[in-house]
């Protein structure tokens, strides 16, 4: 493979190895739309001067070229591009996601083998030992509150009808794993462990409470405050609901860290 | 399934039996496969012993009360209440407009209406989550305000209306699908609603919806009179003192209002307003009188059918399947099937009429003009780019860095504008109907599938793989297209609307599988959406050897274009035999289409837009028209792969799609004339 640290100029064209990448302490040359990078979480934050690349699975391949990079990092979803972005520079595709694999084990396995490419498995180590540290952390503070006992869907309002469920299998229903917390979603998930339903599907675990991960867009809960089935759900009813800050639900150990904080202080603080 | 009845009493049903079949057959059968599906939905909330046992109960079962009470019951009569709606507005579309391929989608209603969504989202999105109702209609009617204002001046003449609907419905959709890709990440609530998902979370749509349909039936009720005139020609309508000028905007104004109220209310449902009415009418509604009824009964309990049938089946990955996105999947194959009966020669669009009043061009004037800018165009693209630095003109020396990137797309674009346009050209010509555009042969829904099913069985297919699934599905969907053309002697009005099912179940196989918004979704939709992006030397070759094929076989064709529509007697004295000579043409269509399908996907709108081009241009003839419209065809397409590496610079658009912002406003203008 490549020889360690030599890769200066790399290219992502993912936006959650953009967060890994980062946070193994190497800034890349080039991402596929920074702005949505931002959006999604922003957590480590990306630097101005980074060049935008283009879409996510339509770069542009002059801009490529005149970035001049030694390495350009794709996802499994990259493949057709491959032959092209290979006339380009040396290209890595590294699968955060595949059927049947549990999101949360292959983000650490990736973010592992990742590092190894770039010579940055220290760095990577260490990233990992801190997530430990915060899950270990989230774990005590949770024990004793009773938190445990009640099962949690970890959701997001897409509108008034629709909500979208982090599964069991998704990088936040790992967390919620290493918490100790039992996942209330027990319907079918995508590949990333999310899936979308309607408020009539979160009424399946009456005993459920739920987070709501980030700030739902603007007008929502003013949406949801009029909605019958809203107020009838039993965890909005009893008052078992919580709101966290927002967290990708498809990043890496940042993301996992700050997902794990947040919950294990939102439950811990309800519950006592 | 009360409202069905209630319906069903309140309207004379003897209509029906006056004819040889009966059509309340089919919505009957519809309405009972509805109930059955709809008791077991129930279930699932609710165990049967526990629906009429109002006892003092558990926790669990009075919170499953209330979802029944709250989304499963709004739902249903949502359910209803809207595919009767569409379909009523669809049968009064086609009345009027004399097309059977007319309805809300293709009009342009539910591309204004998601147009306006789309554009609140991302600007505006504190008032779209409170006025959702508003903006929709808005959209909806403003789209539905500039088709009929281009059109004002022709008196509302079913041939302008529906090509400037049109017209008007690629226009928006390219639109939104542009600031689509520049946005997407904030648009999932949009996708959604575009999707159709008839969830409810309380009765607020319903009682939304429910006055606005009723005053809307109402007002078709009171045209049935006017209306019935609609199905003799304009001259003879007026003989018997129907003012056209003003019936039709009024019917077409009922029409939009209850479209656009649907729309509004649940989102965009394709489908049910194209195959309520057409299906009435194969099961036997001859009368105006009896289509009003059954369209509408079989448009309900179909949607109904439908989302019946969606709650029940589990979604892909856990995520909900979008009702309005499914209904082709049972309209569809229910259309081809239902087809078999029409008869030959049955009820097709008007024909295009002869244009007295567009001055004739000689092709000796306009060919040079069209080839400089041709030159031009292609110059400009090659050398005027935006780059990292701003915008530049590159010399021969930086030329030969770039040109690998600009090059094979270039030529790529070119070829498929002139097979589009071909294709495009060869299908309006048999068919008669101004609508009839490539994407409607079923070869690019077929190409659309196969790219779907090379995603489904490869997690990460490759650009070869891509190619040949697209390539193999074309084929396919021709080789269905052939199949159940045979019935009906490649009779063009069935032929279009066989096309049309099959492209609706393409399209809904694809909308299903990417309502989820994860990264196989983004994916699959920038996969369909087209793409001159990938095309290497070797593909941008066989491209252009496969367009000269094309337009060699259409110039051997072109004689029969000339010849068919004079009638089959005619035709057999001249020695051609009218069904081989369709089916020839269909070929040859069908191989151009699936040529340009590679290359720039599913949409292709040059097909459309080309022929027309050419027509107003001066061009009515067959073969003179082809040329022509090859010729515009390539120089839309070259311009449109130029802007869509340039103008949102470094993200990259779809050519097809920009081909109809460039060419769509032309067109407009031109009809306005």
């Amino acid at each position: 493979m490549l020889a360690h640290g030599r890769c200066k100029r790399i290219v992502v064209l993912d936006w959650d190895l953009t967060e890994v990448m980062l946070s193994l302490g190497i800034v890349p040359v080039g991402v596929a739309r920074p702005i949505w990078y931002m959006q999604l979480d922003g957590v480590p934050p990306l630097p101005a001067d980074v060049v935008d690349t283009g879409l996510l699975y339509q770069p542009n391949f002059e801009v490529l070229q005149r970035l001049a990079p030694d390495l350009i990092v794709i996802t499994a979803w990259h493949a057709m591009l491959r032959p092209m972005l290979e006339r380009i520079a040396p290209t890595l595709t590294i699968t955060m996601f595949a059927p049947g694999v549990d999101v949360y084990t292959n983000m650490r396995e990736q973010t592992r083998h990742l590092a190894s490419v770039l010579g940055r498995e220290n760095q990577a180590e260490a990233l990992l030992t801190r997530l430990d540290d915060v899950l270990a952390a989230g774990k005590k503070q949770l024990r004793g509150t009773g938190a445990g006992l009640r099962p949690v869907y970890a959701i997001r309002p897409v509108d008034a009808r629709h909500v979208t469920v982090y599964g069991p299998h998704g990088l936040f229903g790992g967390v919620m794993r290493e918490l100790g917390l039992l996942n209330a979603w027990q319907g079918g998930t995508d590949v990333q462990g999310v899936a979308g339903t309607d408020l009539a599907a979160l009424a399946q675990r009456p005993e459920a409470s739920a987070v709501l991960v980030g700030m739902p867009s603007p007008g929502i809960p003013e949406a949801l405050a009029h909605s019958p089935l809203w107020h009838a759900l039993p965890f909005v009813k009893d008052g078992r609901l919580h709101q966290i800050g927002k967290a990708s639900p498809t990043g890496g150990p940042e993301s996992a860290m700050r997902f794990a904080a947040q919950l294990a202080g939102a439950l811990s603080g309800a519950a006592s | 399934m009360r409202r069905v009845v209630d319906e069903a009493a309140v309207s004379p049903p003897r209509a029906a039996r006056s004819s040889g079949r009966r059509p309340s057959h089919l919505p009957a059968w519809l309405a009972l496969v509805a109930t059955v599906l709809a008791l077991h939905t129930l279930s699932g909330h609710l165990a049967p012993s526990q629906w009429f046992d109002g006892h003092p109960e558990s926790a669990a079962v009075a919170l499953q009360r209330l979802v029944v009470q709250y989304a499963w019951l709004p739902r249903l009569v949502i359910s209803l209440v809207a595919g009767g709606a569409l379909a009523l507005a669809g049968t009064v579309f086609q009345q009027v407009l004399r097309n059977p391929l007319a309805e809300p989608m293709t009009l342009g209603v539910s591309a204004g209406a998601s147009l306006a969504m789309t554009v609140a989202a991302i600007w505006a999105p504190t008032v779209l989550a409170s006025q959702r109702f508003g903006i929709a209609f808005a959209g909806a009617a403003l789209a539905m305000l500039v088709t009929l204002g281009l059109t004002w001046r022709k008196g509302f003449a079913p041939v302008p209306v529906v090509l400037a609907g049109m017209i008007v419905n690629l226009y928006c959709g390219a639109v939104s699908v542009i600031l689509t890709i520049a946005h997407e990440r904030t648009l999932i609530a949009v996708f959604i609603w575009g999707g159709g998902s008839l969830s409810q979370n309380g009765w607020d749509s319903v009682t939304w919806l429910l006055p606005r349909v009723a005053a809307g039936m109402l007002g078709a009720l009171l045209l049935v009179r006017p209306l019935t005139l609609f199905t003799l020609p304009d001259a003879g309508a007026r003989q018997l003192g129907l003012s056209l000028a003003c019936v039709r905007p009024l019917a077409l104004g009922v029409a939009v209002a209850l479209s656009a109220f649907v729309t509004s209310a649940v989102g965009v449902i394709g489908f049910v307003g194209l195959a309520g009415p057409v299906l009435a009418r194969l099961a036997g509604a001859r009368r105006l009188r009896d289509q009003l009824l059954w369209a509408p009964l079989t448009g309900a309990t179909l949607l109904a059918l439908t989302d019946q049938l969606v709650q029940c089946l589990p979604g892909i990955g856990g995520d909900l399947l979008p009702t309005g996105a499914a209904t082709a999947l049972l309209g569809g194959p229910l259309l081809l099937w239902l087809l078999r009966r029409l008869p030959a020669g049955g009820s097709g669009a008007s024909p295009l009429p002869a244009e007295p009043d567009i001055a004739r061009r000689r092709l000796a004037v306009v060919v040079p003009v069209l080839l400089l800018m041709l030159g031009l165009a292609v110059l400009v693209s090659l050398c005027f780019s935006n780059t990292v630095d701003g915008w530049r003109w590159s010399g021969p020396g930086e030329l030969s860095g770039v040109a690998f990137w600009r090059v094979p797309r270039l030529l790529a674009s070119g070829a498929a504008g002139v097979m589009l346009a071909l294709a495009g050209t060869v299908l309006q010509r048999t068919s008669g109907n101004p609508m009839a555009s490539p994407e409607l042969l079923g070869v690019s829904g077929g190409a659309m599938l196969g790219l779907f099913c090379a995603t489904l069985v490869s997690a990460a297919p490759s650009t070869p793989d891509l190619l040949g699934a697209s390539l193999g599905g074309a084929l396919l969907g021709l080789a269905a297209m052939v199949v159940l053309g045979r019935q009906s002697h490649f009779t063009p009005s069935s032929m279009l609307l066989a096309g049309m099912a099959l492209t609706g179940l393409s399209q809904s196989v694809i909308a299903l599988a990417t309502a989820g918004g994860g990264a196989y979704a983004f994916l699959l939709r920038s996969l369909t959406l087209g793409s001159t992006y990938l095309i290497g030397p070797g593909i941008a070759s066989a491209v252009m050897v496969w367009a000269l094929v094309s337009a060699v076989a259409a110039g051997v064709c072109g004689r029969w274009l000339t010849i068919l529509p004079l009638g089959s007697d005619v035709a057999g004295g001249l020695g051609v035999e009218p069904g081989r000579a369709r089916l020839m043409l269909t070929l040859v269509a069908a191989v151009a289409t699936a040529g340009a399908t590679i290359v720039v996907g599913p949409l292709s709108f040059v097909g459309l837009l080309a022929p027309h081009l050419a027509r107003l241009l001066g061009f009515p003839r067959a073969r003179a028209q082809m040329f022509v419209a090859a010729l515009t065809g390539a120089l839309v397409m070259v311009l449109a792969d130029w802007a869509g590496r340039n103008l949102i610079f470094p993200q990259q658009m779809p050519a097809g799609l920009l081909a109809a912002m460039i060419g769509g406003p032309y067109l407009l203008w031109l009809l306005r004339r």
